[in-house]
């Protein structure tokens, strides 16, 4: 049987921490979405940033997912409040698909909702790559046929799943 | 399904390019400075603004 994790954080430990001791605990440098925007804006019009874009899109990572980590890291950088950051989040997508498109660089927007049955781009690329390499290595891969279903030992077990926050494993 | 938050926020903006604009735009909002303080334009029609103008940009660009 597995050991259980016994180094989560402690329930309300983020409140024992001194006022202003962390960036997002401070008041936040840019207080307007409209602040908040010309701040990204300038730094993603720089050739640095674009060419550092353009890398994270052919690898498969999604425009909204940079979006996403941008504003998060804004947040925990007390650059911007939460609620400014989401405000701002469609204005940074439609930017950095103003910059792929000038770049003339293929881009997935990622801004359907998650299908845990379908698999993210990203991790379809990382896999080709370590395959290849895998092959360039001379190891032998062993081929799946994708039109076959899976037999009854490979397939996951669905039906006898127990659900909800109680039923987790440890 | 699980709810992507960026996804549905980028929808809903698109959806709302539909919406005719308000009248309380400022003029020269693009310019350095932006809004007077004490504006009457809220920060969800500043932000459409914003997208509207990189939207029309990124229009203008692939039409040549």
């Amino acid at each position: 049987m597995a050991e259980p994790i016994f180094d989560a954080p402690i329930p309300g430990g983020s409140l024992t921490k001194e006022i202003g001791s962390r960036p997002y605990k401070s008041p936040p440098q840019y207080n307007t979405v409209e602040d908040a925007i010309d701040f990204y804006i300038e730094r993603m019009s720089t050739e640095e940033f674009s060419d550092k874009l353009v890398n994270s899109l052919e690898l498969g990572v999604s425009v909204a997912q940079i979006a996403n980590l941008m504003q998060i890291h804004g947040v925990m950088e007390g650059q911007h409040t939460l609620d400014v950051s989401m405000l701002i989040l469609p204005v940074l997508m439609e930017f950095i698909r103003y910059i792929a498109e000038t770049r003339n660089t293929e881009y997935n927007m990622g801004i359907d909702d998650y299908d845990p049955n379908v698999a993210d781009d990203a991790l379809i690329v990382r896999a080709v790559r370590k395959l290849k390499a895998a092959e360039d290595e001379g190891e032998e891969v062993e081929s799946i046929n994708m039109n076959e279903p899976l037999s009854e030992e490979q397939a996951p077990l669905q039906e006898n799943m127990a659900m909800g926050l109680m039923a987790r494993g440890i | 399904m699980i709810t992507n938050p960026a996804g549905m926020l980028y929808r809903k903006m698109e959806a709302s390019l539909e919406e005719p604009t308000t009248d309380k735009k400022p003029e020269g909002f693009f310019a350095r400075g932006g809004l007077q303080q004490g504006s009457s334009v809220e920060p969800k029609e500043i932000v459409s603004l914003y997208f509207k103008h990189f939207r029309k940009a990124r229009e203008e660009f692939n039409n040549g």
